[in-house]
C-alpha cells in the first residue's frame, strides 16, 4: 500500500478533527517540556533543602498506603457482593459507590470538624463524661489524611473489581468449589490473581486522584508534590521550578503506567469464552451474615452517612446566612461549566474513539494514549501546561496585531486576550477529563461491534451519516454514561479550577475551598452538600442506566 | 456488472501471515460464483475486499470496469454499489423490518420508496412483518430482511457471506432455493462464500475453491465430489 493512498483513504473529516483534538491534548505537556530548558532559578536550591525530601516521602506514603488500603476494602467488598448473600446487600451494592459523590477535601474538613475538640464526637463524650486528652483524634497527620483518601476513593477499585467479579468468573470459581478450594484459598488463589486487571486499573485510578489532590494536603498542613507546585507558584512566585517539579512528576506517573504495561506482558486476563454468566451467591447465616452486614455498614457510614450527616447539622447551623446570591451564582457557573464541559468532553471523545477504531493503526494507537494521558496528569500541572500554551497564544496575538497596525506604531499594549477566560478553563478540563468520556464511549463502540457499521456502509452510508442514524441510536446509553461520568468529575474538581478560573467567577468547588481556607467550615456545608447533591444526582443516573443495561 | 480481482495480497495487522495471497478471478456479469474452503482460509476476507471494508496490500479489484482499489487509489464502500449479505446479518435492532429495507434508498420520493419496500417484503414473502423488530423475527426471516435490504437499492452485486450457516438443514434447503429463484430472477452478479459445499449445488454457476490463500477452480457444482471429499490437506491425522 502507497503511502499517498493510505493518507487519502485515512483522511476525512473525521480523522482530521480527531488529529486537531489530539494535537490541541498534546500542547500543554509539550509545553512543559519547553519551559524545562529555562535558567535555573535560586528558588530550586532551596526547594532542593527544605522542600523536596518531604514532598517525595509524604506523597509516596500516600500513594502506597491509600492503594493499598483501597486494594483490600474495594476488592473485600466486591468479593462479598459477588459471592454472598447476607443482610441488606442490594442496598450496599449501590450505597458502597455513594463515598465517591464526596470530594476528599469536602471529607477533610468535615472530619476535622467532627473530631476535634470542639467538634461533635469529642463534645459529646464529654457530655457522657468520658474526658479524653484534646489531641486525640488528631486527623491533620499523614495518616488522617490517608484515611480520608482510602474512605472515600475505594468504591474506584470496588466497582471495577465487582463488574469482573460479577460477569467473569462463574465457571472458575464454580470449578475451584468442586476440587474443594476453601473460601480463602479461592479468594487468594483464584480471585485476586484473575481480577489484576481491574485491581490495576481501580488502584491506579485511586493513586492518580491522591496525586491529583491539593484540598487535602493544604486543609491538613500537609507537603506534597502538588501542594508544593502550588507553593512555589503563588508563594514564591517562581512559575519555571514549578513547571520543572511538574514535569517531574508526569515523568514518574508515564514510567508507572510503563512498568505495568511491561509487568503485564502479555498476560490478557481475559476470558477465552464469550458464554460469561453471573456467580450464584451462597447465603450466609448468623454471625458470619450480620459481621459482613456491619463491615459494609462501617463503610458507607465513614465514607457517606457521617460526613453529610455532619454537613447537614452544620448546614442547618448556617443556612439563613449561607442560602444567598453566592451561592446560587456558584451552583450556576458549577452546572453550566460542567455541562459545557462534558458535552465538548462527549464530543471530542467519541470522534477520537471512532477514528481509532475505523483505522486501528500505530497512529490512531498514539491518539488514544495521548488522549488518555491527560487523566494521568495532576491537576495542577495541566493548569501549568494550559497556562503556558494560553500565554504563549496572546502572545503571538499581539505580534499579530502589532504586524497589522505597522512597525511604525506599535501601540499594543501586552494582553491577556484569551488567558485567564472560561475558554482556557474549559481547555484545562478538557485536557485532563477527555480520557474519562473516551474510556465509556469506547467501551461503547467496543460493544457495538463494527457490523452495523460495515452494513450501514455497503448500504451508501458515509462515516458521519452512518454514525447519526446507525450507531448514535445504538450508543445512547454509552455516551449518556461518559456524559453523567464526565459532568461529576467536572463538578468535584478543584485544584484545575483555582488555578484556571477566571476573575470573579466562584463554582462550588472553590467557594467551599475559600470558606474552608478563612477556617468558616461551617459556613461551606451549604455549598459542600450542593455539590454533593449534583453528585449523588448523577449517580443516580447512572445507577438507571446501568440497570437498564443489565435487563 | 463484472468483477475482477488481479493478483489480490491482504493480510491482517496482527496476523503473521497473509489471508489472501496473489488472488486473481473474474466474474462475468449476472454469473452466480461461489467460494469454497474452510473457516479462516480467507474467503470472507475476498468479499470484504471487493465491498471495501477493507484495503488490499497490493494488487488490483475491478467493479464493472472500473478500478475501485489498487495502489494509488480507494473508492470507500458506500460508493461502489454492492450489496452485502453479512454472515450474522447485522440487521438495525432499533429499526423495523420496513425501515431496514429503505435504510439504503436515497434521493427517493417517499412513494417511490414505498412502492419498492412493498416490492422487496414480496419477494421475501414477508409482508405481514413489516412492523415488527429484528428480534420478533425467526433466523430464516432475519436472512430474508437482510437480503432485502441488501438488493433494495438495486445493487449491480451481491455479495453473501455465509448466508445460510445460521439455519438449520432443513430451513437452508427452503432459502437456498428461494434465494436462487430472486437472484435469478434479478440477473444480478453474485458471489458468495460458503464452507458448505452443499450450498453451492443448484445455484453456483462457477465454484472456487480456497486453499493456502489461493483460489483454484473447481468442476461445475453439479459435478462435485461429496462433501467429506473437500476436507483439504489440513485434514486431522
Amino acid at each position: 500500500m502507497t503511502l499517498w493512498r493510505s493518507i487519502r483513504t485515512h483522511l476525512h473529516s473525521w480523522s482530521f478533527l480527531a488529529f486537531v483534538f489530539v494535537v490541541a491534548f498534546a500542547l500543554p505537556p509539550l509545553a512543559l517540556w519547553g519551559r524545562m530548558f529555562q535558567p535555573i532559578s535560586a528558588n530550586e536550591a532551596h526547594i532542593a533543602r527544605y522542600l523536596l525530601f518531604d514532598m517525595v516521602m509524604n506523597t509516596g506514603f500516600l500513594v502506597v498506603v491509600v492503594g493499598g488500603v483501597t486494594a483490600l476494602l474495594g476488592v473485600s467488598v466486591a468479593w462479598l457482593m459477588t459471592g454472598y448473600d447476607f443482610p441488606g446487600r442490594t442496598f450496599w451494592r449501590w450505597a458502597l459507590l455513594l463515598p465517591l459523590a464526596i470530594p476528599p477535601y469536602i471529607a477533610a474538613y468535615t472530619y476535622y470538624g467532627m473530631t476535634n475538640y470542639t467538634g461533635t464526637i469529642q463534645t459529646t463524650l464529654r457530655a457522657w463524661g468520658v474526658m479524653l486528652p484534646p489531641a486525640s483524634f488528631d486527623m491533620m497527620t499523614l495518616p488522617g489524611a490517608a484515611f480520608i483518601f482510602s474512605i472515600c476513593l475505594f468504591p474506584y477499585v470496588y466497582s471495577l473489581c465487582y463488574v469482573f467479579f460479577g460477569t467473569r468468573c462463574a465457571a472458575m470459581v464454580e470449578n475451584a468449589r468442586l476440587l474443594g478450594s476453601s473460601a480463602g484459598k479461592l479468594f487468594w488463589r483464584i480471585m485476586v490473581p484473575l481480577a489484576r486487571t481491574a485491581i490495576a486499573a481501580g488502584v491506579g485510578l485511586v493513586m492518580l486522584e491522591v496525586l491529583n489532590d491539593y484540598g487535602v494536603a493544604k486543609y491538613y498542613g500537609i507537603v506534597t508534590v502538588t501542594s508544593a507546585i502550588f507553593q512555589i507558584w503563588f508563594g514564591m512566585g517562581d512559575l519555571a521550578s514549578a513547571v520543572r517539579l511538574a514535569l517531574g512528576l508526569m515523568v514518574v506517573i508515564a514510567f508507572v503506567m510503563a512498568a505495568e504495561r511491561w509487568l503485564r506482558g502479555r498476560r490478557q486476563y481475559k476470558l477465552t469464552t464469550s458464554k460469561a454468566r453471573p456467580l450464584r451467591r451462597l447465603r450466609l447465616r448468623g454471625v458470619r451474615a450480620w459481621a459482613c452486614a456491619l463491615y459494609c455498614g462501617g463503610l458507607f457510614a465513614c465514607g457517606f452517612a457521617f460526613p453529610v450527616i455532619q454537613l447537614l447539622m452544620w448546614a442547618w447551623r448556617t443556612h439563613a446566612n449561607r442560602w444567598n446570591m453566592e451561592l446560587f451564582i456558584a451552583l450556576g457557573h458549577s452546572l453550566t461549566v460542567a455541562l459545557i464541559g462534558s458535552l465538548f468532553i462527549v464530543v471530542m471523545a467519541t470522534v477520537i474513539a471512532n477514528v481509532s477504531r475505523l483505522h486501528p493503526n500505530g497512529v490512531t494507537r498514539w491518539f488514544v494514549r495521548i488522549t488518555l494521558f491527560g487523566y494521568s496528569m495532576p491537576g495542577a500541572v495541566v493548569a501549568v501546561g494550559v497556562i503556558a500554551v494560553f500565554v504563549t497564544i496572546d502572545a503571538w496575538l499581539r505580534d499579530v496585531l502589532v504586524f497589522l497596525q505597522g512597525a511604525s506604531q506599535p501601540d499594543v499594549a501586552p494582553a491577556l486576550w484569551i488567558s485567564s477566560t472560561l475558554v482556557m478553563m474549559m481547555c484545562g478540563y478538557l485536557v485532563r477529563f477527555v480520557a474519562v468520556g473516551y474510556q465509556a464511549i469506547d467501551a461503547g463502540f467496543t460493544r457495538l461491534g463494527k457490523g452495523y457499521t460495515e452494513a450501514s456502509r455497503t448500504l451508501g452510508y458515509s462515516i458521519t451519516r452512518t454514525f447519526f442514524f446507525v450507531e448514535f441510536p445504538l450508543m445512547r446509553r454509552a455516551i449518556l454514561t461518559a456524559l453523567v461520568l464526565c459532568f461529576v468529575d467536572l463538578v468535584k474538581e478543584l485544584p484545575l479550577t483555582l488555578l484556571l478560573q477566571p476573575f470573579n467567577f466562584p463554582t462550588l468547588a472553590t467557594l467551599t475551598f475559600h470558606h474552608v481556607n478563612d477556617e468558616r467550615i461551617q459556613d461551606a456545608a451549604v455549598a459542600s452538600l450542593g455539590m454533593i447533591a449534583l453528585c449523588v444526582g448523577g449517580m443516580l443516573v447512572l445507577q438507571h442506566i446501568l440497570e437498564k443495561e443489565t435487563k | 456488472m463484472n468483477i475482477q480481482l488481479k493478483d489480490v495480497r491482504f493480510q491482517y495487522a496482527c496476523a503473521p501471515e497473509c489471508a489472501v495471497r496473489g488472488v486473481t478471478f473474474h466474474v462475468q456479469p449476472g454469473e452466480k460464483v461461489a467460494i469454497i474452503g474452510e473457516s479462516g482460509c480467507g474467503k470472507s476476507t475476498i468479499l470484504r475486499l471487493i465491498a471495501g471494508l477493507e484495503f488490499p496490500g497490493k494488487g488490483t479489484v475491478i467493479l464493472d470496469n472500473r478500478i475501485v482499489a489498487d495502489e494509488k487509489r480507494f473508492v470507500p464502500p458506500e460508493q461502489r454499489g454492492v450489496g452485502y449479505v453479512f454472515q450474522d446479518y447485522a440487521l438495525f435492532p432499533h429499526m423495523t423490518v420496513a425501515e431496514n429495507i429503505i435504510f439504503g434508498l436515497r434521493r427517493m420520493s417517499r412513494e417511490a420508496k414505498e412502492k419498492r419496500l412493498d416490492t422487496m417484503l414480496e419477494l421475501i414473502c414477508m409482508e405481514v412483518y413489516a412492523k415488527r423488530y429484528p428480534h420478533e423475527l425467526s433466523g430464516g426471516q432475519q436472512q430474508r430482511v437482510a437480503l432485502a435490504r441488501a438488493l433494495a437499492p438495486q445493487p449491480a452485486v451481491l455479495l453473501l457471506d455465509e448466508p445460510f450457516s445460521n439455519l438449520d438443514r432443513m430451513l437452508q434447503r427452503t432459502i437456498r432455493q428461494q434465494l436462487c429463484q430472486m437472484v435469478t430472477q434479478i440477473g444480478i452478479t453474485t458471489l458468495f462464500v460458503t464452507h458448505d459445499p452443499e450450498d453451492t449445488i443448484g445455484f453456483a454457476d462457477r465454484v472456487l475453491q480456497m486453499t493456502h490463500c489461493q483460489l483454484t477452480e473447481l468442476p461445475r457444482p453439479d459435478r462435485l465430489p461429496r462433501a467429506e471429499e473437500y476436507v483439504s490437506d489440513r485434514s486431522i491425522p
